[in-house]
Order: C-alpha cells, then sequence, then structure tokens
C-alpha cells in the first residue's frame, strides 16, 4: 500500500537513480568551484569530488547497468573495481 | 559427414596452425624482446640521428640474430591467421568472412616482415648510411608494427563479425572471443597515436602507444592459438550437420 | 486510471526476475578490460595532479570550462536514463515507443560530440593543443579515446534501435539490446570519472 502512495518517479528506480546522479554531478561541480576558488580545505573538496564521482559511477553499474539482477561475482567484481579504483585515486591525489 | 574427429588431418593442420600461433610468440620474445631491444624499446623516438647510430653500433650482433627471430616469428603469421579463416569457413555455405581474414591474415603477415627487414636494414650497415637514415629504418619498422591500427585491429574485427552475426549454434569461435578480438582491438588503437608524439607516453617507444598494443596483440595470439588448440582437439566449436562437410570436393 | 495501474505494475513487469547477467558474458570480458585500461589511464592522471606537475596542472585545469564537461556529463546522464528506459520497454511493450528512447539516446549522444567538438575547437583556436604540456596531452588524447567509444557507442546503438524495431523480439534480440545498452552505459560511467578528473579537481 505504500508503495503506492510514492510517487510515480520514485517507484522507478531508474529515474531515481538519474535523479541522484544529476544532483551528484551539481554537488560535484559546487566543490569543484570551491577547490579552485579556495585556499585552504582542498583535501575535502578533492575527496568529495572523487567520492562523488565513483558514488556515480556505481548507480550507473547497479541500476542502469542492471548489475543488481546479475549474478553476484559479477557485481561484486564491479564493486571491487570501484572502491578500489576510489581509493587509489583518493590517496594519489591527496597525498 | 566429417565432424572434427573423423577427419585426422583436419585436426592435425588444426594443431599445426595453433602452434604457428605459440610459436610467433616464443620467437618474438627470443627476437623483439630478449635480443633486438624491440620491447623494451632500445632506441628512443626523441634521440638525436647520431645517438641511434651509437645505440645501433653498440648492439650489432644481438640485433642482427634478433632480426632473423622476428622474421620466422612474423612469417608464421600466415599459417597462424589462415587456420582461424579454416574454421570460420567451416560455418559457412557461402564463404566471406573466411575471405576477408585470409586477406587481412595476409596483410598482417606481409607489413611485420617489413619491420623485420627494416629491423635488420637497421644493423645491416650503420656506419655508412647518413645517421637520418639510420634513425629511418626504426621509424619504418614501428610505424609498419603500429601505426596500422585499420590492419591489425580490423583484423580483430572481421574475425568478431562472422562470429556475432552467427545463428545462434553456428558460430565459429564461442561468442566471448568475439568481444575479446573486439577488445584487443581497441588496445592497438593507441598505436596509431605515434605519428603525433616524438617523446612521452604515445610516443613509438612510449608507454601507452607501444606496450598497450604490443601485449595486446601477442596476448591476442596466445588466446586464438588456444581456441585453434580446441578445435583440433575436438572441444572447439562444430558446425551443425547441415553445414559439415561431406568429404568430396567442393 | 489505466496509466496508474501500469505504474505500479511497472518495476514488477520490467525487470528481469532471477539472477541474469545482462546482454552476454562477452560484453562484460569487454567491459572488464575497457575498465582496466581505463585504470591505467586515471592513475595517469591523478600523478600528474601532484607530481612536479602540479602546478601546470593546475592551471591548465582551470582554463577549462566547468560547465561544458557539466553539460557532456549530463548529456551522457540523460542518453544513459533514455537507454535504460528502452531497455527496460522492450521487455515490456513491444512497439515502436521502446525505439524512440533509443533514438532519443542517440541524440544525446550526437550532442555530446557536438559540445565536445565547438569545446575542442574553442581550444585549438587559441593555441592549446596536445603538445602545449602535458596536462592538455593527457587531457586530449583520454577524452579522444573516449570520444572514440562514443563513436562505436552510437553505432551500437543504432543496432540497438534496429533490433528493439523487429515485429518479434526474441531471445537473441533481447541479448542484443542489453549488450548494446550494457556499452553506452560503460562510454557514461568512463565520462563521470575523466570529467571529475580533469575539469573538477
Amino acid at each position: 500500500m505504500t508503495n503506492s502512495q510514492l510517487h510515480p518517479l520514485l517507484r522507478d528506480a531508474t529515474t531515481l537513480a538519474w535523479f541522484i546522479l544529476v544532483g551528484a554531478t551539481a554537488i560535484g561541480w559546487w566543490l569543484g568551484v570551491a577547490s579552485h576558488n579556495a585556499q585552504n580545505g582542498i583535501l575535502f573538496t578533492t575527496v568529495g569530488i572523487l567520492i562523488s564521482a565513483f558514488l556515480k559511477v556505481w548507480i550507473v553499474g547497479f541500476q542502469f547497468m542492471e548489475l543488481k539482477h546479475a549474478p553476484r561475482w559479477l557485481r561484486h567484481g564491479f564493486d571491487a573495481w570501484v572502491v578500489v579504483m576510489c581509493a587509489a585515486l583518493v590517496i594519489l591525489c591527496i597525498r | 559427414m566429417l565432424t572434427t574427429t573423423n577427419d585426422p588431418l583436419f585436426r592435425k593442420s588444426m594443431t599445426f596452425c595453433a602452434w604457428s600461433g605459440y610459436m610467433a610468440v616464443i620467437f618474438y620474445i627470443i627476437g623483439g624482446v630478449i635480443l633486438g631491444g624491440m620491447t623494451p624499446p632500445l632506441l628512443n623516438a626523441g634521440d638525436s640521428p647520431d645517438e641511434f647510430v651509437r645505440k645501433i653500433t653498440e648492439n650489432l650482433p644481438q640485433l642482427r640474430v634478433a632480426s632473423i627471430f622476428m622474421m620466422i616469428s612474423f612469417a608464421l603469421f600466415g599459417s597462424f591467421g589462415a587456420g582461424i579463416a579454416a574454421q570460420t569457413r567451416r560455418f559457412e555455405i557461402n564463404p566471406v568472412f573466411s575471405y576477408i581474414q585470409l586477406v587481412f591474415s595476409a596483410g598482417g603477415m606481409v607489413i611485420a616482415l617489413l619491420v623485420a627487414f627494416a629491423w635488420a636494414l637497421m644493423s645491416f650497415r650503420p656506419e655508412t648510411y647518413h645517421p637520418s637514415l639510420v634513425m629511418m629504418f626504426p621509424d619504418f619498422a614501428y610505424f609498419c608494427a603500429l601505426f596500422s591500427v585499420p590492419l591489425f585491429g580490423g583484423w580483430c574485427v572481421m574475425i568478431a563479425l562472422p562470429i556475432l552475426l552467427a545463428e545462434e549454434g553456428k558460430e565459429p569461435f564461442p561468442r566471448w572471443v568475439a568481444y575479446a578480438n573486439l577488445w584487443a582491438a581497441l588496445l592497438y588503437v593507441p598505436g596509431q597515436l605515434i605519428l603525433f608524439f616524438k617523446d612521452g607516453p604515445f610516443a613509438w617507444h612510449g608507454f601507452v602507444a607501444l606496450w598497450i598494443p604490443y601485449v595486446a596483440y601477442f596476448g591476442w595470439i596466445w588466446v586464438m592459438a588456444i581456441a585453434m588448440s580446441k578445435v583440433a582437439k575436438s572441444t572447439g566449436n562444430e558446425p551443425p550437420p547441415e553445414l559439415a562437410r561431406t568429404g568430396t570436393a567442393q | 486510471m489505466m496509466n496508474s495501474v501500469v505504474e505500479t505494475k511497472g518495476e514488477v513487469v520490467t525487470s528481469p526476475q532471477q539472477k541474469h547477467i545482462p546482454g552476454e558474458l562477452g560484453i562484460w570480458v569487454f567491459v572488464a578490460g575497457d575498465l582496466m585500461v581505463f585504470a591505467a589511464f586515471f592513475v595517469v592522471i591523478a600523478l600528474g595532479h601532484n607530481g612536479e606537475q602540479a602546478e601546470i596542472f593546475a592551471q591548465s585545469r582551470a582554463t577549462l570550462d566547468m560547465w561544458v564537461g557539466v553539460l557532456n556529463t549530463f548529456l551522457l546522464l540523460t542518453g544513459s536514463w533514455f537507454v535504460a528506459k528502452g531497455v527496460e520497454k522492450c521487455r515490456s511493450i513491444h512497439s515502436h515507443a521502446a525505439s524512440r528512447y533509443f533514438s532519443a539516446g542517440i541524440l544525446c549522444g550526437l550532442l555530446f560530440v557536438a559540445n565536445k567538438s565547438f569545446e575542442w575547437g574553442g581550444k585549438i583556436i587559441v593555441g592549446i593543443n596536445p603538445m602545449t604540456n602535458d596536462f592538455f596531452m593527457y587531457y586530449f588524447v583520454f577524452t579522444g579515446i573516449h570520444l572514440l567509444h562514443v563513436f562505436v557507442g552510437l553505432g551500437v546503438l543504432l543496432l540497438v534501435r534496429n533490433a528493439s524495431r523487429r515485429q518479434t523480439i526474441g531471445r537473441n534480440d533481447i541479448r542484443t539490446i542489453e549488450s548494446g545498452a550494457t556499452f553506452w552505459h560503460l562510454v557514461d560511467l568512463l565520462w563521470i570519472v575523466l570529467f571529475a578528473l580533469f575539469y573538477l579537481l
């Protein structure tokens, strides 16, 4: 019953994902502007930019690429790539 | 009806073609990698011609022997490629892609032989040629090897297409082989960049433009050789009864 | 009234029930390979961010127009939405409506290409090219290789659209459509990271 009370767009996982992706892009944009203008807090913006980027990547994989319906090994392989890449780039960019 | 199990000559032939591939890789490792300084590169696109002459003169014996090993390796591309075409042919009623593959195999073999020729000429008489001519030989060799993406990448596409376009159950090789070929073709693409850079990762000695295509190419040979070995052992794809040859001349 | 009935049933009808490899194994072999290669590219860019060229990287990055990158990201995200929707429609309804989603995805891709050409053109006219410095070398080459993926992706979407227009969509067509869609989403995914590394940092 609660499901049918949700706005139609929120019940549609694909569209919900798109809204989140666009929102994350906006956040990334804001962080990007901030990092170019700021003198300090660069660490925060750098980490924020990379994490928001890989969150978007994960959503594209999980929802758009339908990994949420895929066998575990495929989904976890993708998850692993996302986590390792994000961590590696964060480490390289903040050292 | 001739399937692989009933056709011992075919089994031996495909084994030969697969081994052409394995030996091509092994001979390249001896010639191009260990002795010849092709990968890792002895030479540098950004060096002066005199530097080229110096390095080549200092390594003359290895470079000469290497050229011979490379020549053997690259000649084997012919039988390797024809084997792939032969398996593709078994699944065509009216041959098209098997012909296309033969053309691309021949092209690939000839262009590769030019690489070996250039490497040999480079070490023939570097003290007599003008230094910039000596420099042109490795330039020529690397351009033949790397700047030929439409040829070598195209060859991969011509292998992938008949697999992907085939009807279910009538593919010459498993479908993942097609995707592996397309990925190999993509990995050759950075080679096309060597025209625009004389230094850095995209020059002909650079990490991206040299290593990625070379490793992808010889890895691709090994994978396709394994695919042919499987066919030879009757564990590869077999054409369905309506396509199988009857043993009489076609 | 009819619409709301379809909506509530939408989620159940349009997604596959059991665990299922989208498309086929082969396309994921390709995706995995591409992710590995681009991982190397990403690392190379990040190494430049803090290395001896940090100043050059920071200055060069500042000359890129962030809003152009944001627009490109938006175009690919929206294109992916259209393609994902198109795949869902192919499973539930077999009509030309599904193929229109793929057409919309293709349009988004074409707009991306146009935007990128406009951006590159603007840079080249003022003398900035791959030879200018290391940042721009990586920028042009890596976004160029990505652009190649976009072109291939557009071709793939045309194939997907063709498959979706068939009178009866069989198992092989679904496989083609899903595999093609997967490749398109890969193109989107790779751009998301490139955008963060080149424009935002």
